[in-house]
Protein backbone atom coordinates (compact mmCIF):
# COMPACT_ATOMS: atom_id res chain seq x y z
CA UNK A 1 0.00 0.00 0.00
CA UNK A 2 1.37 3.39 -0.88
CA UNK A 3 1.87 6.56 1.25
CA UNK A 4 -0.46 9.06 0.19
CA UNK A 5 0.96 11.41 2.91
CA UNK A 6 4.80 11.59 4.09
CA UNK A 7 5.99 13.12 7.18
CA UNK A 8 9.88 13.96 7.80
CA UNK A 9 11.21 14.80 10.80
CA UNK A 10 8.55 17.63 11.28
CA UNK A 11 9.16 20.55 14.18
CA UNK A 12 7.07 23.36 15.15
CA UNK A 13 8.26 25.94 17.72
CA UNK A 14 5.45 28.68 18.66
CA UNK A 15 7.86 30.77 20.36
CA UNK A 16 9.81 28.75 23.62
CA UNK A 17 6.68 26.28 23.05
CA UNK A 18 7.69 23.39 21.40
CA UNK A 19 4.81 21.91 19.49
CA UNK A 20 6.16 19.45 17.55
CA UNK A 21 9.40 17.33 17.57
CA UNK A 22 10.75 15.49 14.63
CA UNK A 23 7.47 13.76 13.43
CA UNK A 24 7.81 11.34 10.94
CA UNK A 25 4.64 9.40 10.24
CA UNK A 26 3.48 7.62 6.92
CA UNK A 27 0.04 7.95 6.03
CA UNK A 28 -1.36 4.43 4.16
CA UNK A 29 -3.83 5.35 0.75
CA UNK A 30 -6.85 3.88 1.71
CA UNK A 31 -6.82 4.29 5.29
CA UNK A 32 -8.58 5.43 7.89
CA UNK A 33 -5.41 6.82 9.99
CA UNK A 34 -6.13 7.37 13.37
CA UNK A 35 -4.20 10.16 15.61
CA UNK A 36 -4.38 9.76 19.45
CA UNK A 37 -2.93 12.28 21.76
CA UNK A 38 -4.12 14.52 25.00
CA UNK A 39 -5.24 17.86 24.39
CA UNK A 40 -2.20 19.64 23.56
CA UNK A 41 -0.48 17.11 22.51
CA UNK A 42 0.10 18.45 18.82
CA UNK A 43 -2.92 16.85 16.83
CA UNK A 44 -4.00 20.09 15.90
CA UNK A 45 -1.20 21.26 14.60
CA UNK A 46 0.38 18.48 12.64
CA UNK A 47 -3.15 18.76 10.99
CA UNK A 48 -3.23 22.07 10.43
CA UNK A 49 0.77 21.48 8.79
CA UNK A 50 -0.38 18.83 6.37
CA UNK A 51 -2.99 21.42 5.40
CA UNK A 52 -1.21 24.40 4.79
CA UNK A 53 -2.64 26.48 7.71
CA UNK A 54 0.87 26.54 9.00
CA UNK A 55 4.19 25.82 8.17
CA UNK A 56 6.28 23.81 9.86
CA UNK A 57 9.39 25.38 11.58
CA UNK A 58 11.65 22.53 10.43
CA UNK A 59 10.96 19.12 8.75
CA UNK A 60 9.18 18.10 5.33
CA UNK A 61 6.08 16.42 4.22
CA UNK A 62 5.02 15.04 0.74
CA UNK A 63 1.12 14.74 -0.35
CA UNK A 64 1.01 12.28 -3.60
CA UNK A 65 4.61 12.27 -3.48
CA UNK A 66 4.48 16.18 -4.29
CA UNK A 67 7.04 17.57 -1.52
CA UNK A 68 5.76 20.56 0.14
CA UNK A 69 8.87 22.64 -0.69
CA UNK A 70 7.57 22.15 -3.90
CA UNK A 71 5.21 24.81 -5.59
CA UNK A 72 3.45 21.97 -6.99
CA UNK A 73 2.24 21.93 -3.55
CA UNK A 74 -0.76 24.01 -4.24
CA UNK A 75 -2.48 21.80 -6.99
CA UNK A 76 -2.25 18.76 -5.12
CA UNK A 77 -4.16 20.47 -2.42
CA UNK A 78 -6.98 20.42 -4.61
CA UNK A 79 -7.27 16.79 -4.00
CA UNK A 80 -7.35 17.15 -0.27
CA UNK A 81 -10.61 18.41 2.22
CA UNK A 82 -10.72 19.22 5.73
CA UNK A 83 -12.19 20.37 9.00
CA UNK A 84 -9.69 21.69 10.93
CA UNK A 85 -11.21 22.16 15.12
CA UNK A 86 -14.68 23.19 13.77
CA UNK A 87 -16.49 23.07 10.39
CA UNK A 88 -15.33 26.10 8.17
CA UNK A 89 -18.69 27.22 6.73
CA UNK A 90 -20.20 30.21 6.17
CA UNK A 91 -23.33 30.52 9.12
CA UNK A 92 -25.36 33.15 6.69
CA UNK A 93 -25.47 30.96 3.46
CA UNK A 94 -27.85 27.83 3.10
CA UNK A 95 -25.98 24.59 2.76
CA UNK A 96 -26.16 23.89 -0.85
CA UNK A 97 -24.81 27.73 -0.93
CA UNK A 98 -22.05 26.83 1.36
CA UNK A 99 -20.78 23.96 -0.80
CA UNK A 100 -21.05 25.74 -3.62
CA UNK A 101 -18.49 28.43 -2.80
CA UNK A 102 -16.79 25.36 -2.46
CA UNK A 103 -16.57 24.26 -5.41
CA UNK A 104 -15.79 27.73 -7.05
CA UNK A 105 -12.80 27.79 -4.75
CA UNK A 106 -11.58 24.27 -6.21
CA UNK A 107 -12.61 26.11 -10.06
CA UNK A 108 -15.31 23.30 -10.22
CA UNK A 109 -18.04 25.16 -13.20
CA UNK A 110 -20.63 22.05 -12.92
CA UNK A 111 -22.52 21.76 -9.49
CA UNK A 112 -24.14 18.79 -10.30
CA UNK A 113 -22.34 16.64 -7.40
CA UNK A 114 -24.06 18.97 -4.76
CA UNK A 115 -27.25 16.86 -4.55
CA UNK A 116 -25.65 13.83 -3.76
CA UNK A 117 -23.19 15.20 -1.58
CA UNK A 118 -26.06 17.07 0.51
CA UNK A 119 -27.73 13.51 0.53
CA UNK A 120 -24.33 11.64 1.43
CA UNK A 121 -24.67 13.92 4.70
CA UNK A 122 -28.18 13.70 5.37
CA UNK A 123 -28.68 17.16 4.83
CA UNK A 124 -30.39 17.20 1.00
CA UNK A 125 -33.63 18.92 3.46
CA UNK A 126 -32.21 21.25 4.87
CA UNK A 127 -33.31 24.13 1.85
CA UNK A 128 -32.48 27.59 2.48
CA UNK A 129 -32.03 27.37 6.29
CA UNK A 130 -28.92 29.25 6.45
CA UNK A 131 -25.80 27.22 8.64
CA UNK A 132 -26.43 29.37 11.27
CA UNK A 133 -29.56 27.56 12.34
CA UNK A 134 -27.92 24.12 12.18
CA UNK A 135 -27.39 22.13 15.34
CA UNK A 136 -24.09 21.15 15.94
CA UNK A 137 -24.18 17.95 14.26
CA UNK A 138 -25.94 19.21 11.13
CA UNK A 139 -23.05 21.67 11.15
CA UNK A 140 -20.40 19.15 11.36
CA UNK A 141 -22.01 16.98 8.92
CA UNK A 142 -21.99 19.87 6.32
CA UNK A 143 -18.24 20.55 7.42
CA UNK A 144 -17.45 17.33 5.95
CA UNK A 145 -19.78 17.62 2.49
CA UNK A 146 -17.17 21.08 2.02
CA UNK A 147 -14.37 18.59 2.86
CA UNK A 148 -15.72 16.25 0.13
CA UNK A 149 -16.27 18.63 -2.13
CA UNK A 150 -13.93 17.97 -5.54
CA UNK A 151 -13.87 13.98 -4.61
CA UNK A 152 -10.89 14.59 -3.30
CA UNK A 153 -8.22 11.68 -2.07
CA UNK A 154 -7.44 12.72 1.27
CA UNK A 155 -9.75 13.74 3.59
CA UNK A 156 -7.93 15.57 7.43
CA UNK A 157 -10.73 15.28 10.28
CA UNK A 158 -9.70 17.06 13.50
CA UNK A 159 -12.23 16.50 16.37
CA UNK A 160 -15.29 15.74 13.91
CA UNK A 161 -17.52 14.17 16.49
CA UNK A 162 -16.65 16.45 19.54
CA UNK A 163 -20.08 17.76 20.72
CA UNK A 164 -21.92 15.23 18.85
CA UNK A 165 -24.88 13.67 20.55
CA UNK A 166 -24.87 9.65 20.25
CA UNK A 167 -27.11 9.37 18.05
CA UNK A 168 -24.99 12.31 15.89
CA UNK A 169 -21.57 10.25 16.26
CA UNK A 170 -22.92 7.10 15.37
CA UNK A 171 -24.33 9.14 12.09
CA UNK A 172 -20.72 10.48 11.47
CA UNK A 173 -19.15 7.00 11.75
CA UNK A 174 -21.20 5.45 8.83
CA UNK A 175 -21.04 8.85 6.66
CA UNK A 176 -17.14 8.36 7.12
CA UNK A 177 -17.07 4.58 6.83
CA UNK A 178 -19.20 5.20 3.52
CA UNK A 179 -17.01 7.77 2.23
CA UNK A 180 -13.51 5.66 2.51
CA UNK A 181 -15.34 2.40 1.05
CA UNK A 182 -17.14 4.12 -1.71
CA UNK A 183 -14.51 6.88 -2.53
CA UNK A 184 -11.65 4.96 -1.52
CA UNK A 185 -11.08 8.43 0.10
CA UNK A 186 -7.61 8.07 2.55
CA UNK A 187 -9.22 9.80 6.40
CA UNK A 188 -6.38 10.86 8.98
CA UNK A 189 -9.05 11.58 11.61
CA UNK A 190 -8.32 12.75 15.55
CA UNK A 191 -10.39 12.27 18.68
CA UNK A 192 -10.94 12.68 22.35
CA UNK A 193 -13.49 9.64 21.94
CA UNK A 194 -11.23 6.84 21.45
CA UNK A 195 -13.40 3.80 21.62
CA UNK A 196 -15.20 5.66 18.83
CA UNK A 197 -12.13 6.05 16.73
CA UNK A 198 -11.18 2.18 17.49
CA UNK A 199 -14.42 1.45 15.40
CA UNK A 200 -13.38 3.31 12.53
CA UNK A 201 -9.57 3.57 12.31
CA UNK A 202 -7.37 1.39 10.38
CA UNK A 203 -3.79 2.74 11.60
CA UNK A 204 -3.11 4.45 14.80
CA UNK A 205 -0.04 6.98 15.59
CA UNK A 206 0.20 7.79 18.97
CA UNK A 207 0.92 11.70 19.90
CA UNK A 208 1.78 12.98 23.38
CA UNK A 209 4.20 16.44 23.86
CA UNK A 210 4.79 16.71 20.49
CA UNK A 211 6.11 13.40 19.89
CA UNK A 212 4.96 10.28 17.98
CA UNK A 213 5.34 7.54 20.70
CA UNK A 214 3.98 5.08 17.93
CA UNK A 215 2.59 3.69 15.04
CA UNK A 216 1.08 0.81 14.14
CA UNK A 217 -1.97 -0.82 12.32
CA UNK A 218 -5.69 -1.78 13.82
CA UNK A 219 -4.33 -5.77 13.57
CA UNK A 220 -1.49 -4.90 15.45
CA UNK A 221 -2.78 -2.77 18.12
CA UNK A 222 -5.80 -5.29 18.43
CA UNK A 223 -2.87 -8.20 19.48
CA UNK A 224 -1.74 -5.70 22.08
CA UNK A 225 -5.14 -4.72 23.55
CA UNK A 226 -6.93 -7.86 23.02
CA UNK A 227 -8.51 -9.92 26.18
CA UNK A 228 -6.45 -11.65 28.48
CA UNK A 229 -6.53 -13.11 31.76
CA UNK A 230 -3.79 -11.52 34.20
CA UNK A 231 -2.09 -14.45 36.47
CA UNK A 232 0.03 -13.63 39.73
CA UNK A 233 2.03 -16.89 40.49
CA UNK A 234 4.75 -17.83 43.01
CA UNK A 235 7.06 -17.96 39.92
CA UNK A 236 6.61 -17.12 36.41
CA UNK A 237 9.80 -19.88 34.98
CA UNK A 238 8.40 -22.60 36.61
CA UNK A 239 5.15 -22.02 34.85
CA UNK A 240 6.10 -20.81 30.95
CA UNK A 241 7.30 -24.49 29.73
CA UNK A 242 4.13 -26.26 30.50
CA UNK A 243 2.30 -23.04 29.35
CA UNK A 244 4.46 -24.03 26.10
CA UNK A 245 3.92 -27.67 26.12
CA UNK A 246 -0.30 -26.66 25.99
CA UNK A 247 0.34 -24.28 23.07
CA UNK A 248 -1.02 -21.77 25.00
CA UNK A 249 -0.61 -17.85 24.23
CA UNK A 250 1.19 -15.83 27.24
CA UNK A 251 2.85 -12.69 27.88
CA UNK A 252 5.47 -12.73 30.84
CA UNK A 253 4.70 -8.92 32.32
CA UNK A 254 6.95 -8.95 35.40
CA UNK A 255 8.91 -11.33 37.77
CA UNK A 256 5.41 -12.88 39.19
CA UNK A 257 2.85 -11.79 36.47
CA UNK A 258 1.76 -13.35 33.36
CA UNK A 259 -1.02 -12.26 30.74
CA UNK A 260 -2.89 -15.57 29.10
CA UNK A 261 -4.40 -15.27 25.65
CA UNK A 262 -5.71 -17.74 25.10
CA UNK A 263 -9.51 -18.88 26.03
CA UNK A 264 -8.79 -20.95 29.06
CA UNK A 265 -11.18 -21.71 32.08
CA UNK A 266 -9.37 -20.91 35.38
CA UNK A 267 -9.84 -24.22 36.93
CA UNK A 268 -7.74 -25.12 33.82
CA UNK A 269 -5.15 -22.73 34.60
CA UNK A 270 -4.91 -23.71 38.07
CA UNK A 271 -4.30 -27.41 37.37
CA UNK A 272 -1.53 -26.36 34.84
CA UNK A 273 -0.09 -24.49 37.66
CA UNK A 274 -0.27 -27.55 39.78
CA UNK A 275 1.10 -29.09 37.65
CA UNK A 276 4.46 -26.87 37.07
CA UNK A 277 4.18 -26.77 41.23
CA UNK A 278 3.71 -23.13 41.18
CA UNK A 279 1.36 -21.32 43.40
CA UNK A 280 -1.30 -19.47 41.87
CA UNK A 281 -1.95 -16.69 43.81
CA UNK A 282 -4.65 -14.11 41.94
CA UNK A 283 -6.66 -14.26 38.24
CA UNK A 284 -7.64 -11.28 36.89
CA UNK A 285 -9.61 -10.65 33.65
CA UNK A 286 -7.59 -7.71 31.85
CA UNK A 287 -9.60 -6.24 28.91
CA UNK A 288 -6.89 -3.25 27.62
CA UNK A 289 -9.23 -0.56 25.76
CA UNK A 290 -7.53 1.70 22.70
CA UNK A 291 -7.98 4.11 25.70
CA UNK A 292 -6.00 2.30 28.42
CA UNK A 293 -3.12 1.57 25.95
CA UNK A 294 -3.08 5.30 25.00
CA UNK A 295 -2.50 5.88 28.99
CA UNK A 296 0.23 2.81 29.35
CA UNK A 297 2.22 3.90 26.39
CA UNK A 298 1.89 7.91 28.19
CA UNK A 299 2.70 6.50 31.49
CA UNK A 300 5.81 4.41 29.80
CA UNK A 301 6.93 7.58 28.50
CA UNK A 302 7.14 9.73 31.01
CA UNK A 303 8.68 6.90 33.00
CA UNK A 304 11.26 7.13 30.76
CA UNK A 305 11.55 10.82 31.00
CA UNK B 1 -6.60 34.57 -9.22
CA UNK B 2 -10.36 34.06 -11.08
CA UNK B 3 -11.79 31.51 -8.87
CA UNK B 4 -10.68 33.41 -5.50
CA UNK B 5 -12.45 36.67 -7.29
CA UNK B 6 -15.53 34.51 -7.99
CA UNK B 7 -15.69 32.97 -4.93
CA UNK B 8 -15.45 36.83 -3.23
CA UNK B 9 -18.44 37.81 -5.58
CA UNK B 10 -20.06 34.88 -4.92
CA UNK B 11 -20.18 35.55 -1.36
CA UNK B 12 -20.87 39.43 -1.66
CA UNK B 13 -23.85 38.50 -3.58
CA UNK B 14 -25.26 35.28 -1.63
CA UNK B 15 -25.00 36.66 1.89
CA UNK B 16 -27.24 39.65 0.96
CA UNK B 17 -24.73 41.88 1.78
CA UNK B 18 -24.94 43.51 -1.59
CA UNK B 19 -28.08 44.60 -0.69
CA UNK B 20 -27.34 46.33 2.57
CA UNK B 21 -24.57 47.89 0.85
CA UNK B 22 -27.35 49.68 -1.62
CA UNK B 23 -29.60 50.68 1.15
CA UNK B 24 -26.59 51.93 3.04
CA UNK B 25 -25.40 54.13 0.09
CA UNK B 26 -28.83 55.31 -0.73
CA UNK B 27 -29.31 56.41 3.11
CA UNK B 28 -26.30 57.94 3.04
CA UNK B 29 -26.62 60.35 0.16
CA UNK B 30 -30.67 60.91 1.64
CA UNK B 31 -28.53 61.57 4.99
CA UNK B 32 -26.01 63.75 3.55
CA UNK B 33 -28.49 65.60 1.71
CA UNK B 34 -30.53 66.43 4.48
CA UNK B 35 -27.24 67.33 6.71
CA UNK B 36 -25.87 69.42 4.28
CA UNK B 37 -29.59 71.21 3.94
CA UNK B 38 -30.20 71.81 7.39
CA UNK B 39 -26.47 72.53 8.66
CA UNK B 40 -25.10 74.72 5.59
CA UNK B 41 -27.91 76.13 4.16
CA UNK B 42 -30.45 76.22 7.68
CA UNK B 43 -33.59 74.71 5.55
CA UNK B 44 -35.81 71.72 5.86
CA UNK B 45 -35.18 69.35 3.85
CA UNK B 46 -38.51 67.94 3.06
CA UNK B 47 -40.11 70.75 2.52
CA UNK B 48 -37.89 72.09 0.52
CA UNK B 49 -37.82 69.68 -2.11
CA UNK B 50 -39.04 71.36 -5.44
CA UNK B 51 -38.79 74.67 -4.02
CA UNK B 52 -35.64 76.56 -2.87
CA UNK B 53 -33.19 77.95 -5.25
CA UNK B 54 -29.97 77.12 -3.67
CA UNK B 55 -28.96 73.52 -5.51
CA UNK B 56 -26.65 74.00 -7.64
CA UNK B 57 -22.91 72.18 -8.46
CA UNK B 58 -21.23 73.95 -5.30
CA UNK B 59 -23.98 72.16 -3.21
CA UNK B 60 -23.74 68.93 -4.91
CA UNK B 61 -19.80 69.02 -4.17
CA UNK B 62 -20.72 70.12 -0.57
CA UNK B 63 -22.81 66.99 -0.36
CA UNK B 64 -20.26 64.74 -2.13
CA UNK B 65 -17.21 65.60 0.20
CA UNK B 66 -19.52 65.06 3.59
CA UNK B 67 -19.88 61.55 2.19
CA UNK B 68 -16.21 60.86 3.58
CA UNK B 69 -17.63 61.29 7.15
CA UNK B 70 -20.01 58.78 6.90
CA UNK B 71 -18.28 56.18 4.18
CA UNK B 72 -15.70 54.81 6.41
CA UNK B 73 -18.06 53.38 8.98
CA UNK B 74 -20.22 51.37 6.96
CA UNK B 75 -16.51 50.65 5.22
CA UNK B 76 -15.81 49.23 8.80
CA UNK B 77 -18.49 47.26 9.36
CA UNK B 78 -18.58 46.21 5.41
CA UNK B 79 -14.97 44.71 6.06
CA UNK B 80 -16.38 43.16 9.43
CA UNK B 81 -18.74 41.32 7.45
CA UNK B 82 -17.01 40.69 4.22
CA UNK B 83 -13.19 39.99 5.24
CA UNK B 84 -13.33 39.31 8.78
CA UNK B 85 -16.74 36.60 8.00
CA UNK B 86 -14.22 34.74 5.98
CA UNK B 87 -11.45 34.79 8.43
CA UNK B 88 -13.56 34.15 11.59
CA UNK B 89 -15.94 31.70 10.09
CA UNK B 90 -12.43 29.77 9.26
CA UNK B 91 -14.18 29.33 5.36
CA UNK B 92 -11.21 31.34 4.31
CA UNK B 93 -9.37 28.08 5.82
CA UNK B 94 -10.99 25.98 2.90
CA UNK B 95 -9.55 27.97 0.62
CA UNK B 96 -6.27 27.54 1.73
CA UNK B 97 -6.42 23.68 2.19
CA UNK B 98 -7.72 23.44 -1.32
CA UNK B 99 -4.63 25.22 -2.55
CA UNK B 100 -5.60 28.48 -3.47
CA UNK B 101 -2.49 30.99 -3.02
CA UNK B 102 -2.99 32.92 0.25
CA UNK B 103 -2.21 36.15 -1.21
CA UNK B 104 -5.13 35.38 -4.31
CA UNK B 105 -7.49 35.33 -1.30
CA UNK B 106 -6.21 38.76 -0.09
CA UNK B 107 -5.93 39.93 -3.05
CA UNK B 108 -9.77 38.66 -4.34
CA UNK B 109 -11.12 39.92 -0.91
CA UNK B 110 -9.70 43.72 -1.29
CA UNK B 111 -10.86 44.14 -5.18
CA UNK B 112 -14.03 42.83 -4.40
CA UNK B 113 -14.25 45.39 -1.14
CA UNK B 114 -12.86 48.22 -3.28
CA UNK B 115 -15.10 47.86 -6.46
CA UNK B 116 -17.88 47.97 -3.43
CA UNK B 117 -16.77 50.66 -2.00
CA UNK B 118 -16.57 52.75 -5.58
CA UNK B 119 -19.99 50.91 -6.03
CA UNK B 120 -21.48 52.16 -3.31
CA UNK B 121 -20.16 55.82 -3.56
CA UNK B 122 -21.50 56.31 -6.73
CA UNK B 123 -24.48 55.03 -5.81
CA UNK B 124 -24.74 57.51 -2.93
CA UNK B 125 -23.95 60.50 -5.37
CA UNK B 126 -26.25 59.51 -8.01
CA UNK B 127 -28.56 59.60 -5.45
CA UNK B 128 -27.54 63.63 -4.10
CA UNK B 129 -27.42 64.28 -7.94
CA UNK B 130 -31.19 62.90 -8.38
CA UNK B 131 -32.28 64.83 -5.28
CA UNK B 132 -30.83 67.76 -6.15
CA UNK B 133 -32.57 67.63 -9.95
CA UNK B 134 -35.98 67.67 -7.69
CA UNK B 135 -35.96 71.47 -8.10
CA UNK B 136 -37.29 73.30 -9.84
CA UNK B 137 -33.76 75.07 -10.99
CA UNK B 138 -32.50 71.92 -13.34
CA UNK B 139 -29.90 74.05 -15.31
CA UNK B 140 -27.86 75.03 -12.22
CA UNK B 141 -26.84 71.02 -11.47
CA UNK B 142 -24.82 69.38 -14.21
CA UNK B 143 -22.38 66.54 -13.90
CA UNK B 144 -19.29 68.49 -15.12
CA UNK B 145 -15.47 67.31 -14.72
CA UNK B 146 -15.35 68.99 -11.46
CA UNK B 147 -18.31 66.54 -10.38
CA UNK B 148 -16.49 63.56 -11.76
CA UNK B 149 -13.06 64.51 -9.65
CA UNK B 150 -14.97 65.58 -6.43
CA UNK B 151 -16.73 61.43 -6.82
CA UNK B 152 -13.12 59.86 -7.50
CA UNK B 153 -11.92 61.70 -4.92
CA UNK B 154 -14.45 60.62 -2.34
CA UNK B 155 -13.91 56.73 -4.48
CA UNK B 156 -10.25 57.03 -3.53
CA UNK B 157 -10.87 57.88 -0.17
CA UNK B 158 -13.27 55.41 0.63
CA UNK B 159 -11.53 52.71 -1.07
CA UNK B 160 -8.26 53.59 0.90
CA UNK B 161 -10.41 52.89 4.11
CA UNK B 162 -11.57 49.75 2.99
CA UNK B 163 -8.52 48.06 1.94
CA UNK B 164 -7.03 49.59 5.11
CA UNK B 165 -9.55 47.76 6.63
CA UNK B 166 -9.82 44.57 4.68
CA UNK B 167 -5.91 44.56 5.85
CA UNK B 168 -6.60 44.98 9.52
CA UNK B 169 -9.06 42.24 9.92
CA UNK B 170 -6.50 39.58 7.67
CA UNK B 171 -4.26 41.28 10.87
CA UNK B 172 -6.15 40.79 13.43
CA UNK B 173 -8.30 37.42 13.04
CA UNK B 174 -10.97 38.74 15.21
CA UNK B 175 -13.76 40.69 13.65
CA UNK B 176 -15.11 42.59 16.21
CA UNK B 177 -11.97 43.68 17.46
CA UNK B 178 -10.77 44.41 13.84
CA UNK B 179 -13.53 46.42 13.65
CA UNK B 180 -13.23 48.22 16.98
CA UNK B 181 -10.08 49.72 16.00
CA UNK B 182 -11.15 50.66 12.77
CA UNK B 183 -14.07 52.31 14.21
CA UNK B 184 -11.48 54.09 16.67
CA UNK B 185 -9.41 54.82 14.09
CA UNK B 186 -12.14 56.81 11.95
CA UNK B 187 -12.65 59.77 15.10
CA UNK B 188 -9.28 60.32 15.53
CA UNK B 189 -8.46 60.95 11.63
CA UNK B 190 -11.21 63.54 12.12
CA UNK B 191 -10.06 64.68 14.89
CA UNK B 192 -6.45 65.42 14.04
CA UNK B 193 -6.82 68.56 11.64
CA UNK B 194 -8.46 70.38 14.76
CA UNK B 195 -5.65 69.15 16.85
CA UNK B 196 -3.20 70.12 14.35
CA UNK B 197 -4.20 73.34 13.60
CA UNK B 198 -4.58 74.42 17.58
CA UNK B 199 -0.77 73.63 17.26
CA UNK B 200 -0.43 75.36 13.97
CA UNK B 201 -2.34 79.03 14.79
CA UNK B 202 -0.18 79.07 18.72
CA UNK B 203 1.47 82.67 18.04
CA UNK B 204 4.87 82.90 17.94
CA UNK B 205 4.94 85.62 20.81
CA UNK B 206 2.30 86.68 22.60
CA UNK B 207 2.04 89.94 24.68
CA UNK B 208 0.81 91.50 27.87
CA UNK B 209 0.56 94.45 29.65
CA UNK B 210 3.25 95.13 32.70
CA UNK B 211 0.96 95.89 36.00
CA UNK B 212 3.55 97.71 37.73
CA UNK B 213 5.34 99.42 34.57
CA UNK B 214 2.50 99.85 32.73
CA UNK B 215 4.31 98.62 29.51
CA UNK B 216 3.67 96.17 26.90
CA UNK B 217 6.01 93.27 27.35
CA UNK B 218 6.55 90.20 24.50
CA UNK B 219 7.54 86.71 25.40
CA UNK B 220 8.42 83.91 22.87
CA UNK B 221 4.94 81.16 23.47
CA UNK B 222 6.71 78.20 24.14
CA UNK B 223 3.93 76.70 22.60
CA UNK B 224 4.57 77.67 18.95
CA UNK B 225 6.15 75.55 16.40
CA UNK B 226 8.45 75.92 13.71
CA UNK B 227 10.94 74.84 11.63
CA UNK B 228 11.01 71.34 10.34
CA UNK B 229 8.33 70.04 12.84
CA UNK B 230 5.93 72.80 11.67
CA UNK B 231 6.58 71.62 7.98
CA UNK B 232 6.10 67.91 8.87
CA UNK B 233 2.42 68.87 10.66
CA UNK B 234 1.39 71.51 8.03
CA UNK B 235 2.50 68.37 5.62
CA UNK B 236 0.97 65.85 7.82
CA UNK B 237 -2.95 67.66 7.66
CA UNK B 238 -2.94 68.09 4.05
CA UNK B 239 -2.46 64.37 3.98
CA UNK B 240 -5.63 64.04 6.16
CA UNK B 241 -8.66 63.67 4.33
CA UNK B 242 -10.89 65.29 6.50
CA UNK B 243 -8.75 68.54 6.12
CA UNK B 244 -9.82 68.88 2.53
CA UNK B 245 -13.56 68.26 3.83
CA UNK B 246 -12.68 70.99 6.21
CA UNK B 247 -11.22 73.85 4.27
CA UNK B 248 -13.61 73.06 1.55
CA UNK B 249 -10.70 72.69 -0.86
CA UNK B 250 -12.05 71.97 -4.74
CA UNK B 251 -9.20 69.18 -4.97
CA UNK B 252 -6.97 67.97 -2.84
CA UNK B 253 -3.79 65.89 -5.36
CA UNK B 254 -2.17 65.39 -2.35
CA UNK B 255 -4.49 64.01 0.58
CA UNK B 256 -5.41 61.70 -3.24
CA UNK B 257 -1.86 61.08 -3.74
CA UNK B 258 -1.82 59.84 0.28
CA UNK B 259 -5.08 57.61 -0.50
CA UNK B 260 -3.62 56.20 -3.21
CA UNK B 261 -0.20 55.44 -1.08
CA UNK B 262 -2.40 53.84 1.35
CA UNK B 263 -3.91 51.50 -0.71
CA UNK B 264 -0.50 50.21 -2.04
CA UNK B 265 0.54 49.94 1.69
CA UNK B 266 -2.37 48.16 2.73
CA UNK B 267 -2.82 45.88 0.05
CA UNK B 268 0.89 45.02 0.44
CA UNK B 269 0.97 44.78 3.92
CA UNK B 270 -2.30 42.78 4.31
CA UNK B 271 -0.21 40.29 1.21
CA UNK B 272 2.46 39.88 4.02
CA UNK B 273 -0.05 39.58 6.79
CA UNK B 274 -1.66 37.01 4.98
CA UNK B 275 0.84 35.20 3.86
CA UNK B 276 2.85 34.69 7.08
CA UNK B 277 -0.68 34.31 9.18
CA UNK B 278 -1.31 31.04 11.31
CA UNK B 279 -4.41 30.36 10.79
CA UNK B 280 -6.05 28.05 13.78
Amino acid sequence: MDNVVSIKDISKVYGKAQVLRNVSLDIPNGSIFGLVGRNGAGKTTLMRIITGLAEPTSGSYSISGVSSKDKEIIKVRRRMGSIIESPAVFRNLSAYDNLKLQYINLGMTSYDDIPGLLELVELNNSGKKTAGKFSLGMKQRLGIAVALCGKPDILVLDEPINGLDPQGIIQMREILIRINRERHTTILISSHILEELSKLATHYAFIDNGEILQTLSADELMNKVRKSSRLKVSSVEDLCPVFDRNDIDYKINGEDTVDIYSEISVSRTVALANEAGVEVISVAENNESLEGYFMNLVAKREGLS
Amino acid sequence: MRFALKSSFFRLFRTRLFIWVIVFSLLTGIGVFNSVCGNEMMMYTLPSLGRPRFFDNDFLILCLKDLIYVFPFGAAVFCMMFTGSDISFRAVNNKIATGTPRVMIFFADAAVAALTALFSVIVSAAALFLLVKFVPVKESVEINSKVILTVLFVAVIVMAFVLFFTMLQVFFSNKLFGVIISMFLIPALMSYPGHINYILDQPYRYSYKDETSGETVWELNPEYVGGVERNALTFSLELNPYYGVLMREPGNAKCAAAAGAVIVLSAAAGALAISRKEFT
